[in-house]
């Protein structure tokens, strides 16, 4: 047998290639090909863990595989099976002295400050989503601050409180390329573009407009912050004299995403009108090259054709050559139950939608709508939520013309409501709408009755039968608050590769056993945030005691 | 510069003219351009490592992608992603096994990055989600642990069997 070409490849080749596969592949797969293979992966030292994804089983065995040092990336969040008090209980942070990049979702402040006292100085990357800021201490809040002085991150992304924001103390020359921060103010907006001379790209989440008239009185002269070069803001209630103003201030943007929901009384001079961005963007924004919007505001007062003209008034200034022919920029107008009228540049900008049965719209464009631009519409979307009942069970004319192309060709995360009786016959055509290849993760949702399991037994076979790349599933009855919840993590036998996380409310009556005895289940249970353990709760752990099934109760 | 031409000559002597602008999203001949102080009247540049067949085919690459923005820097810490390869290059990966390593080690060498990104993905793909064995068929490798070490693999695989 000749030498294989793959076995050729020089170390530093393969190493190349392993960056494209997930820890299962490199650790489970290619490491007992041969001998060769096994002493590259030996030396490969770029591994990027997403413990969200990760059963507690596989983690034994990936603390004893994976040395910390050779980890450049990592991702914890508390609502998953590896939680930050479970990780922490393995390693030790300061082992991690590669780490590049970290990603903290909701974790526990007490570990929170663990991270962030031993972060490795060769971080560049951190983003932390707080659980609830406004209960942090003042020492952890400072933290944040002294981090900035320790470590040079070049990207820092924070889902937290303008508290936090506030206490910010940004060194001198700071040398941060890509900030994304939620509920920053205005007056917070003016002073990062003062005090991060080198910003490149800029997202402001729930940008607040509270202090708008304090921070750009009518006389202020303003300065040009030319460094950045690519701006996002998502923000309520947002005038167009207020964003004209807020863009101003980086008239070298080559990119502008926009989305607001506002209340629009009049198209002209709203941040509907199209016109007046066309005269805004040639006048202030000559480097402009990608635009991408969503605004929305709601609407009581036509239906029918009535509708239709309206959706059309907004849409005629969109229609012009600076739009269609010199921007090559598209836009799309709809009308969701005759009550939300959405308008946007194509493709669709938001990561995350709800589907609508196409009953429930009315829609206009300057784009024309043939099936392949319909499904390109939809390729940023990636969190994709939908009820059961707005699957079609008959395939549309469209449809078939997209042979066999669903809409939805690029989503990775579904929500799925259970809310039909027909729930048999409408499961087996979720492919029409969504490509299943695709899908890595599916939380099913459903009312609690006495069919409950029965629906989600059938839903979940037909589900896994359908889809080849579902790392997790995740299922919940009823709706309550995270915080009343159980999460069992299940590793079915005959679906090795799958994780499950049964996500029961602590308060109900279910039963979880069914799930798990049916699918004779090698399970692991993390029971978090259960300040009253009631009877259900107390079912549960006894229930895995007996059954000899691992579990953390923090 | 743009429309000037250089002499690239493969290992069994053919050679071909290419736009420098093209030749230089590699990253080796670029360096004998500018730091070595080569220049574009200069003979032949010869490429050791590549044959003719090859540099044919990478040439048709680097003419299809000559408008491409430049690759980001910093781009071993970013995340990877399998799915984003587009449909002309899917096809023009579509060789048999030997070209596409062949393609890999002259991406390699001459230090193109587009390219040698390209083709890892596609590499990658043909990994993913396979078995051991799936794998040691797709690329004819001889399973070549001892008895012994298969019976610690099996071991270190026991979490698989656990009910």
């Amino acid at each position: 047998m000749s030498l294989s070409p793959l076995l050729i490849l020089p170390p530093e080749v393969i190493h190349h290639i392993i960056d494209y596969l997930d820890y299962e592949d490199i650790l489970w797969s290619l490491r007992y090909v041969c001998r060769d293979l096994k002493e590259k992966i030996e030396s490969y030292n770029r591994y990027r863990l997403d413990y969200r994804c990760i059963p507690n089983v596989k983690f034994k065995k990936i603390c004893s595989l994976i040395r910390p040092e050779n980890v450049i990336s990592l991702i914890l969040a508390d609502d998953d099976a590896i939680s930050s008090g479970v990780f922490l209980t393995q390693f030790n942070i300061k082992d991690f002295t590669r780490l590049y990049s970290l990603t903290l979702i909701r974790i526990r402040e007490k570990h929170l400050i663990e991270f962030l006292q031993h972060l490795s100085p060769s971080t560049k990357y951190l983003s932390i989503e707080h659980q609830d800021s406004l209960t942090l201490s003042h020492e952890t809040i400072e933290l944040h601050s002294s981090i900035l002085t320790k470590v040079r991150l070049s990207q820092l992304h924070m889902v937290t409180s303008n508290f936090i924001i506030i206490n910010m103390r940004w060194p001198a020359d700071y040398a941060i390329q890509n900030l994304a921060l939620r509920r920053c103010s205005c007056k917070q907006y003016l002073n990062l573009l003062r005090c991060l001379p080198n910003l490149h790209t800029l997202e402001l989440l729930d940008f607040s407009t509270n202090d708008f008239a304090d921070t750009f009185p009518f006389d202020l002269t303003l300065a040009s912050f030319s460094h950045v070069k690519s701006l996002t803001i998502t923000s309520n209630m947002m005038l167009m004299e207020m964003i004209r103003l807020v863009i101003s201030l980086t008239r070298s943007i080559h990119y502008l995403k926009l989305s607001s929901l506002t209340r629009v009384l009049n198209i002209q001079n709203s941040i509907f009108d199209g016109s007046q961005w066309a005269n805004f963007i040639e006048t202030n924004l000559s480097e402009l090259d990608k635009f991408e919007f969503l605004f929305q505001t709601f609407h009581t007062t036509c239906s029918g054709e009535a509708l239709k003209q309206k959706l059309q008034t907004f849409v005629t200034p969109f229609q012009t050559s600076f739009w269609r022919e010199h921007k090559h920029w598209f836009v799309n107008c709809t009308c969701i139950k005759g009550e939300l009228i959405e308008l946007y540049s194509i493709p669709l900008c938001q990561s995350n939608h709800v589907h609508d049965s196409k009953d429930n719209l009315i829609s206009c464009s300057t784009l024309v709508m043939t099936p392949e631009n319909e499904t390109a519409m939809m390729d940023n979307v990636s969190h994709l939520s939908l009820a059961l009942t707005d699957i079609p069970i008959a395939i549309s004319s469209a449809q078939t013309a997209r042979t066999h192309e669903a809409l939805y060709r690029r989503t990775t995360h579904l929500r799925l409501r259970l809310n039909s009786a027909d729930y048999k016959r409408r499961i087996w055509h979720l492919s029409s709408l969504v490509d299943m290849a695709y899908l890595r993760q599916i939380s099913l949702s459903s009312k609690l009755d006495k069919d409950s399991n029965v629906r989600i037994n059938y839903t979940v076979d037909a589900l896994l039968k359908q889809t080849v790349n579902i790392r997790k599933l995740q299922i919940s009855f009823g709706y309550r608050h995270q915080y009343d919840q159980i999460l069992i993590n299940v590793f079915p036998s005959t679906l090795l590769d799958k994780i499950i996380y049964v996500v029961f409310n602590t308060g109900s009556e279910c039963r979880i056993d069914f799930i798990l005895d049916r699918h004779r289940c090698s399970t692991n249970a993390r029971a978090e945030s259960l300040y009253n353990l009631d009877e259900a709760s107390v079912s549960l752990v006894d229930w895995l005691k007996v059954n000899n099934r691992e579990y953390y109760i923090y | 510069m743009a429309g000037n031409k250089i002499k690239l000559q493969s290992n069994d002597g053919d050679t071909f003219d290419v736009d420098v602008e093209i030749a230089k999203q590699s990253a080796t001949i670029k360096t004998m351009l500018e730091d070595l102080g080569m220049s574009e009247e200069d003979d032949v540049i010869p490429l050791p490592n590549v044959n003719s067949a090859i540099l044919k085919k990478v040439i048709q690459w680097a003419t299809h992608h000559k408008d491409d923005p430049p690759p980001p820097e910093d781009d071993e810490n970013r995340e990877k992603n399998l799915s984003d390869i587009s449909s002309w290059d899917q096809d023009f990966l579509k060789v048999d096994q030997g070209t596409l390593f062949e393609l890999i080690l002259a991406a390699n060498y001459l230090d193109i990055k587009g390219l040698l990104d390209v083709t890892c993905k596609t590499v990658a793909n043909m990994i993913k989600g396979r078995t051991p064995e799936e794998i040691r068929r797709q690329f004819n490798i001889k399973n070549d642990f001892t008895p012994q070490e298969e019976e610690q693999i099996k071991k270190e695989n026991e979490w698989c069997e656990e009910k």
